[in-house]
């Protein structure tokens, strides 16, 4: 009966990968470029996606202001009319009324009270404020994620081990 | 495994290979323009269209706001024939909105046109109802339109907006750039993913003018009262403010209506106050009055003997009424508009001083006027070809020179505003889309006379028109004025029966808040200015006071009701 001698190879026999899994690295390998494109295809298909979405609603809004615009248009142009003066006098005439004669007039003369030619008030302007352009990108929304996950890694951070926290960018 | 299968399997999977190889690289190229060349080209040709965005054409509003003209939208409605999927309900719900024959649109409906057209610029209540309807194959288009709510009032002053969208005449020509903003022509996409929002253009400026709506209501109602009565074939009225130069109203008749200038006589679109010229007649001797006395030549107190006529350059000139009305003072001279007294002041007066005194007064130069269209007038003068020593006598009462009503407005308001010639102006303010408002400050052409001068001129045609009880006066106000009545000159003299009748007048003297002319061509109840524009004058200035809040500068006169 011979007894086994140690062998010098065991252990370089136990460490030796087994074809199985070199093959299983390679796999993985392979799996996580996919996954990785997977990912990134996903997150530009989404931000495409979204992109197409704005546009879509951006058109739709476009052409809704402009229907209201002209239904705006229509109105004023409406108040207008009603509000002409030859409109007035004769509503006014069929109300009973008539144009004030010099012997109907009482004036008080209030000193340094405009008359009623004075300059004319100055208008109040409107300016609307205009939405700012869409010009969201892949890499600006990784970005502005980015930086609200450190954000929040730092609030984090702050909390768990106090003073300190991690370094800061660059 | 067998080896040639081997070979086979290799094979085909090679094909496979280099086949999703080309796909991917398809993907990757359409997906990130690898290869644009062709696309681009496809896609700017099915994808991609230019639109010209008009932006909204500023407003126009009278100096307190009242909106004069603004835009609306009319709508062209047609059909396309091959998206209509079911023509009876579409035809059904068509009839109902817009009045059209329910058979008509079915034939309409069959065409094998791409495009029917159905109305022309509808109405805004029939445009909006049928885009309401949503309807497939029913194309609704917008067109904008300028719309003046108070149709033909201040047509004159306004001007129009042609379909082009481009103004003419008026404030609408004169201003036409700065209140049509700026125009974008975009390429714009029907893809989603490539939607702007069309950045670029720039609304038009709105402009807040001088005018009152309701003092040119009177003055147009008062001037369509007056040519009814006196049987004037046209006529103006004029209104400004002499200190500042603002034209409170610029009343014309026959006038138009804006809103439908595709139908109207283009004869009627020139604004006859700022570019008809007409000989101005006795009004004229105002201002030879004012050149006279501030040359010095005659004081207020001067005399001088009227013999009914006089000879300048071999011509004979008479008083209106062929009488000779012995001495006479100044203030006499202007109250009963003698010829033979004015050609007298300005022989005196010479050539040199005279001419030079009505350049002052801006005589046959532009005025300057914001409004499209306007005319100089034309004045000979002395090194002119076709000047004759004559024509110093006639045009010392208005003849022989042409003005445009404003142009003498706005001289004799320099009378009435201590010799200064102020520049008369439409426009008062500008607010820009930004929001910046523009203010037009009053400006000072000149000095044409002293103010010594005109208080003097105020005190003697203030004077003369109650020595004469003229029908111009006021009750309760102290107004200067002057009558004239202009013949109209015609080949080889002037026409013996039709005339232009005037009368220009500003009060109160003290402090002088309005100057208004009243012109009337070819009045047939009466050919003199006295009996025609006169009362016309009085008529619309006892209204004028009240809308202006003016109190009576002479109470006693009121309640004495002179």
């Amino acid at each position: 009966m011979t007894e086994q001698q140690p062998n010098g190879n065991w252990f370089r026999q136990a460490i030796r990968q087994a074809p199985w899994r070199t093959q299983t690295q390679a796999s993985s390998l392979v799996l996580a470029v996919v996954v990785m494109v997977a990912v990134i295809g996903a997150l530009y298909l989404a931000q495409a996606s979204r992109t197409a979405a704005a546009g879509r609603r951006l058109q739709e809004l476009e052409v809704q202001r402009e229907v209201l615009e002209q239904q705006n248009e229509q109105l004023r142009a409406e108040i207008a009319a009603l509000r002409s003066v030859p409109r007035l006098i004769d509503e006014a005439q069929d109300l009973g009324f008539h144009n004030a004669k010099q012997d109907e007039v009482d004036y008080i003369v209030v000193e340094e009270v405009p008359a009623a030619l004075g300059a004319p008030p100055t208008p109040v302007p409107t300016v609307t404020e205009l939405v700012p352009t869409y010009d969201e990108t892949l890499d600006g929304w990784l970005s502005e994620q980015m930086a609200v996950f450190r954000e929040h890694f730092g609030l984090f951070w702050q909390r768990t081990f106090g003073k300190g926290g991690p370094p800061p960018d660059g | 495994m067998d080896e040639s299968f081997r070979r086979r399997l290799s094979f085909v999977s090679a094909i496979l290979l280099v086949a999703a190889a080309l796909i991917v690289y398809r993907l990757v190229s359409l997906q990130f323009n690898v290869d644009t060349e062709y696309f681009a080209f496809t896609a700017l040709t099915e994808y991609r269209y230019q639109v010209t965005v008009r932006p909204p054409r500023g407003e126009l509003y009278d100096r307190n706001g009242v909106l004069l003209a603004t835009n609306t939208v009319d709508y062209d409605i047609g059909l396309s024939p091959i998206l209509i999927y079911d023509p009876e309900s579409t035809a059904d719900q068509l009839a109902e909105v817009t009045g059209l024959p329910r058979d008509d649109l079915l034939e309409d409906m069959t065409s094998q046109e791409e495009y029917v057209q159905l109305i022309h610029r509808a109405p805004a209540s029939i445009g909006q109802a049928v885009q309401e309807l949503d309807l497939d194959g029913v194309v609704v288009t917008p067109i904008p339109r300028r719309y003046y709510p108070h149709q033909v009032m201040a047509s004159h002053i306004l001007g129009f907006v042609s379909y082009e969208d481009i103004g003419y005449y008026g404030v609408e020509g004169y201003y036409d750039d700065l209140l049509a903003g700026q125009v974008l022509v975009d390429d714009q996409s029907r893809i989603p993913f490539e939607a702007t929002g069309g950045e670029g253009w720039r609304s038009g400026s709105d402009l807040y003018l001088t005018i009152s709506s309701e003092i040119q209501y009177l003055a147009e109602d008062t001037l369509g009262k007056a040519l009814e009565e006196t049987g004037a074939k046209s006529g103006e009225i004029l209104v400004l403010d002499p200190e500042t130069g603002d034209i409170l109203a610029m009343a014309s008749l026959p006038a138009f209506d804006p809103n439908r200038f595709y139908s109207q006589d283009a004869k009627l679109f020139s604004n006859p106050a700022i570019n008809a010229q007409f000989e101005p007649g006795s009004i004229m001797k105002v201002l030879t009055m004012a050149i006279a006395l501030d040359d010095g030549v005659v004081s207020p107190d001067s005399t001088y003997n009227d013999t009914g006529v006089i000879e300048v350059g071999g011509i004979e000139v008479f008083n209106w009424d062929r009488v000779a009305h012995g001495v006479t003072t100044m203030t006499d001279l202007l109250g009963k508009s003698l010829n033979v007294g004015a050609a007298t002041l300005s022989l005196r007066t010479g050539p040199t001083r005279f001419y030079a005194g009505l350049e002052n007064f801006g005589i046959g130069k532009l005025t300057g006027i914001d409004l499209q269209g306007e005319v100089s007038g034309q004045l000979r003068k002395p090194g002119n070809a076709d000047w004759h020593e004559s024509d110093l006598a006639t045009n010392s009462f208005g003849q022989g020179l042409a003005v445009t009503p404003l142009q003498i407005v706005t001289a004799i308001a320099a009378v009435a505003n201590d010799g200064l010639i102020m520049q008369p102006h439409i426009v008062r303010q500008r607010v820009d889309p930004d929001g910046t408002v523009t203010t037009f400050e009053p400006t000072v052409l000149g000095r044409a006379v002293s103010a010594e001068t005109t208080q003097a001129l105020n005190r003697m045609l203030a004077t003369a028109l109650e020595r004469e009880s003229s029908l111009a006066l006021v009750p309760g106000y102290t107004i200067a004025g002057k009558t004239g009545t202009a013949e109209i000159p015609i080949p080889g003299g002037y026409d013996p029966e039709k005339t232009i009748a005037t009368f220009v007048g500003y009060g109160p003297v003290a402090d002088p808040q309005f100057i208004v002319l009243v012109k009337l061509d070819e009045p047939t109840s009466s050919r003199w200015g006295s009996q025609t524009a006169a009362p016309v004058f009085s008529y619309f200035v006892e209204r004028l006071v009240v809308l202006m809040e003016i109190p009576p500068d002479n109470p006693a006169a009121l309640a004495e009701g002179q």
